[in-house]
């Protein structure tokens, strides 16, 4: 019964207190002859129905203003003209904080900044001119109790009879908490990213030792939007082993972060305990160490609906072989340089975490120098490209077989490039890890020697003779312009030391040792100060300019290789290598 | 650090001191020798006694040459060792400085200057 009033909502005039008010009863149709032709009766009878409609007619208005006026969204009507408010519901008042007596009659340059108002006016031209509802989502408005709100807006045109525009009806849903709960959700996010970023850089991911006799080791990650929990950790034992750990989590994000990191710390228990309970002079066997970490983590893991594969290889350096304990990993890569192969490595372990009394089975492969082993994560060949193909362990495996003769740290760059190359990205789904580990020809030092010495630049004189005195040692003696070089490369890298590392302090100390071997010369200095940069330093002026900047460069000058890295200690270490013609 | 000067017309010989000149004594040689050459305007520098010279030390004796070169003067290096040679070729200062091998080349090559009215 109130469906004709509301029909006529969009047609009759509002007044300015906002309330509809009748001047052309919908009943009228009736009453257009002259009175004196209608009898009595028929005059009483169309009086009463007349006020019957009328009356029916003041219910549906009042129905509906009491709708419009409790509406939980803000309703305002503007006139079409003049742009002024006519109607303006108890929302708008609580939402805008003015008050209807206040509005009604009034523009929006009344209350809001002209730039905001210029807006708003912009916006009912065109939704009049277009005659077409207009939705915006987001508007800022200014309001006087609240600050800055954000709404979204209908704006609707209320055409007249004549077919113009009459009204402009506007609805507005205040969308301000709904936007800041969707920014602190974003923000949230980002900072969970940011989280299991450090995560795994501190706690997941170690950095592979540098400076180890008989092997060489690099490693690469490209973490991705939410991290694995991949984690990869190396110790030495006494330069005559290599443990390598790798290991992957199910799961994504801070859980599987922390999941990896206490997996891996469970390792390092479970290792440091079984040496400690070892005979001196051997070492515990990888299957009984992942044995004592899986009890360990098992039941937690079991717990938690979560599980771990892990790969736990041994290189035995003095004996040539590979003790290998898979659990569930990705296939390990073994290229095998005699023949310029790959072989794939995979054992039958279950992961971690599937069954509490897995028994956990070893096996033992001859390697030789020049074999690379290569450990990674699914991440890499699982890596898809467009249509949808997986990178895949043949086409890795071919790669590892293409660039396996590269330094480790160059085969996994080109590893990488062809991961990037085959998904046309250099962002992946998923983090990406992979470890190169190749054994080198194990070679004892003709000479070795240390000496330490105070971070005091009137050392200097005591390094160069340190590099002199364990060169004489030899039966066949260095040539000279080589001595002059070494000289020159621990002068200056030791001297960087005491005024950079150590900032000028005389007080501290550089450990030296210098290494030779049959084809090289190794010199390390170890120091506790500020690690180097080396790619932040500019290279030197040669045109006499400038006086300084020229240490750097000659050590790169003067000797084959220079690497900067942590040694085992947790000491900066500088390693210069100088091979010997 | 004790310098020793010698002049042969107007031109200032020193005899670097000591076999060398790196980090542990290059600001003092750099705070000494700037006095010593505050007078001069044409010095030689002997360096036949230098066995080993570094970045530092290369620094100061660069701070040298821009010190004459400032005033108009001049600075010339003779007497060099293996060692020093190398170090100066390796960081291309031998483009830098006038390098000879006797003191004798490098006193008749100022005064040689001088003729040709340079």
């Amino acid at each position: 019964m109130w469906r004709s009033p509301v029909r006529r909502f969009l047609s009759p005039p509002l007044h300015a207190d906002g309330v509809f008010h009748s001047t052309d009863p919908a009943g009228g149709s009736g009453g257009e002859g002259p009175a004196s032709r209608v009898t009595k009766t028929e005059l009483r009878r169309e009086l009463a129905e007349h006020r019957q409609t009328e009356a029916e007619l003041e219910d549906a208005r009042n129905f509906l203003d009491s709708v419009l006026e409790h509406l939980p969204v803000m309703l305002f009507v503007k006139d079409a003209e003049h742009l002024r408010f006519v109607r303006w519901n108890k929302t708008e008042e609580e939402a805008l904080g003015i008050d209807r007596s206040v509005a009604i009659g009034k523009s929006d340059y009344d209350f809001f900044p002209e730039e905001q108002a210029r807006f708003f006016e912009a916006k009912d031209r065109a939704v009049l001119t277009g005659g077409k509802m207009v939705d915006i989502p987001e508007e800022a408005i200014q309001t006087a109790h609240r600050g800055l709100r954000f709404l979204h807006t209908i704006k609707v045109p209320v055409l007249g009879t004549d077919g113009k525009p009459k009204y402009l009806v506007g609805i507005s849903e205040d969308i301000t908490d709904r936007k800041r709960a969707q920014e602190e959700l974003a923000r949230a996010r980002e900072q969970e990213a940011e989280i299991g970023f450090r995560i795994q850089q501190t706690l997941l991911l170690e950095q592979p030792p540098q400076d180890l006799p008989g092997v060489r080791a690099a490693a690469l990650t490209i973490p991705s939007q939410r991290i694995d929990g991949d984690f990869y950790d190396f110790f030495n034992h006494r330069d005559r082993c290599l443990d390598v750990i790798v290991g992957d989590v199910m799961g994504k994000g801070i859980p599987a972060a922390l999941l990896g990191a206490a997996t891996k710390s469970h390792f390092l228990q479970a290792l440091s305990r079984l040496i400690s309970l070892s005979e001196p002079g051997t070492l515990p066997e990888p299957k009984d160490i992942v044995t004592l970490a899986h009890s360990e983590v098992a039941r937690q893991l079991i717990e938690l609906e979560s599980f771990v594969t892990v790969c736990y290889a041994r290189l035995d350096l003095v004996n040539r072989r590979l003790d290998l304990v898979d659990c569930g990993h990705t296939t390990t890569i073994h290229f095998q340089a005699g023949t310029g192969t790959c072989r794939l490595l995979q054992g039958e372990n279950l992961p971690l975490g599937v069954s509490e009394r897995e028994i956990f089975e070893q096996m033992s492969i001859p390697v030789e120098p020049g074999d690379v082993l290569l450990f990674y994560s699914d991440g890499l060949t699982e890596t898809r490209n467009a249509s949808g193909e997986l990178f895949g362990i043949e086409r890795l495996a071919d790669c590892v077989g293409r660039y396996g003769r590269l330094e480790p740290r160059d085969l996994i760059e080109r590893i990488r490039l062809e991961a990037v190359a085959f998904a046309g990205s250099e962002r992946f789904g998923d983090d990406l890890t992979c470890v190169a580990v190749r054994i080198e020809e194990r070679q004892l030092p003709q000479a070795r020697a240390e000496l330490e010495i105070s971070s005091d630049l009137k050392e200097l004189a005591r390094a160069r003779m340190f590099v002199r005195d364990v060169c004489a040692r030899l039966a066949a003696p260095v040539d000279e312009d080589t001595l002059n070089q070494l000289e020159l490369a621990m002068t200056e890298a030791a001297s960087n030391v005491m005024r950079h590392a150590y900032s000028g302090r005389t007080d501290r100390r550089i450990q030296l040792s210098a290494e030779i071997y049959e084809d090289r010369i190794v010199l390390r200095l170890h120091h506790l100060g500020q690690s180097f940069d080396p790619d932040a330093i500019r290279p030197p002026k040669f045109d006499g300019t400038e006086e300084g900047g020229f240490g750097m460069y000659i050590i790169s000058q003067t000797v084959d290789e220079v690497r900067y890295h942590r040694d085992e200690r947790g000491r900066n270490c500088i390693s210069m290598i100088k091979k010997r013609r | 650090m004790e310098l020793t000067t010698e002049t042969v017309d107007d031109v200032t010989i020193v005899v670097l001191p000591g076999e060398q000149l790196d980090a542990g004594n290059a600001k003092e040689f750099k705070r000494d020798i700037a006095a010593v050459l505050e007078p001069c305007r044409k010095v030689v520098f002997d360096l036949r006694e230098l066995r080993f010279v570094d970045s530092s030390g290369l620094g100061a004796i660069l701070s040298c040459l821009r010190q004459l070169n400032g005033k108009g003067g001049d600075l010339k290096l003779c007497e060099m060792t293996k060692p020093v040679r190398a170090l100066f070729e390796l960081v291309r200062m031998h483009k830098i400085f006038d390098i000879y091998v006797t003191k004798a080349d490098a006193l008749r090559a100022l005064r040689q200057r001088e003729e040709s009215g340079l």
